[in-house]
């Protein structure tokens, strides 16, 4: 009877993490994938959690299940927020059928571009020329590539 | 338990294929994902699908030492997703932002 449920939840965690790994490879676009990957990630490992303590049955590997489970279930929505949040700062597009933008305004959106980044960060401390023509100053950035086709900085 | 029943083995073969396919979708994201968040993304499911296999392995195997080997698989997947989510926000910073002195570097 026992085993029979542990086989029962085993299999559902099973399904339900299949499902998340059909949204991820499936959905339109960056934010849908993360609601797939995350919630149904997280309730899939705790069934098989659950299943497999059952399936062991005794307090060892109960206490490791629990911890495993809270532990999941505090950290995946942190790792979730960070990431979207990362998401929508480095301009992932929405679905063409996306109806609301509530965080138009409110985040900046610019582009992920790590070599750019670097080269503003060290740019930081500007000269008096560069602040003359701050424009002018970057683009001739000696360490900078002579034509990358860079996307257009907002 | 060492000796798992024959309903409890059909279940754990079910479940590691299920795993192993979600995985291949997963792979299939990552090396498509247009942007990097979306691979981020992967990566993080990738995780999580090891921490489900890994708990599948200690029923499997009977050992209890591999649901240790979940949780240190959970703590690393989370880490590295939120290091991974601090290093894209910071790496696509707009210029305006980032010449109003740098706020959260």
């Amino acid at each position: 009877m026992v085993e029979l449920l542990a086989a029962l939840l085993l299999l559902a965690g099973s399904a339900v993490v299949l499902v998340a790994a059909v949204g991820v490879a499936r959905l339109p676009d960056t934010f849908l994938r993360m609601h797939a990957s995350t919630k149904a990630g997280a309730v899939g490992s705790g069934l098989v959690l659950i299943g497999t303590a059952l399936a062991f049955g005794g307090g060892d590997a109960w206490v490791r299940a629990l911890v495993i489970l809270g532990f999941l279930l505090a950290t995946t929505p942190v790792a979730a927020n960070a990431l979207g949040r990362a998401a929508y700062v480095g301009g992932a597009p929405l679905w063409t059928g996306t109806v609301a933008d509530q965080l138009a305004g409110v985040l900046p959106r610019g582009t992920f571009d790590p070599v750019d980044a670097g080269q503003r960060r060290r740019a930081l401390q500007p000269t008096a020329e560069e602040e003359a023509a701050p424009d002018k100053a970057e683009r001739s950035d000696p360490g900078r590539e002579p034509a990358p086709p860079a996307p257009p900085s907002p | 338990m060492s000796g798992a029943g024959p309903v409890l083995q059909v279940a754990l073969a079910l479940s590691a294929l299920m795993i192993a396919a979600a995985v291949a979708l997963a792979s299939w994201r990552m090396v498509r994902g247009p942007g990097i968040a979306d691979r981020a993304v992967a990566m993080d499911l990738l995780g999580l699908l090891a921490l489900t296999g890994s708990a599948l392995a200690a029923l499997a195997a009977g050992h209890l030492a591999l649901l240790d080997v979940a949780l240190g698989l959970g703590l690393i997947g989370f880490i590295g997703a939120v290091a991974m989510a601090g290093f894209i926000e910071r790496a696509s910073q707009p210029r305006s932002a980032e010449q109003e002195g740098d706020g959260h570097g």
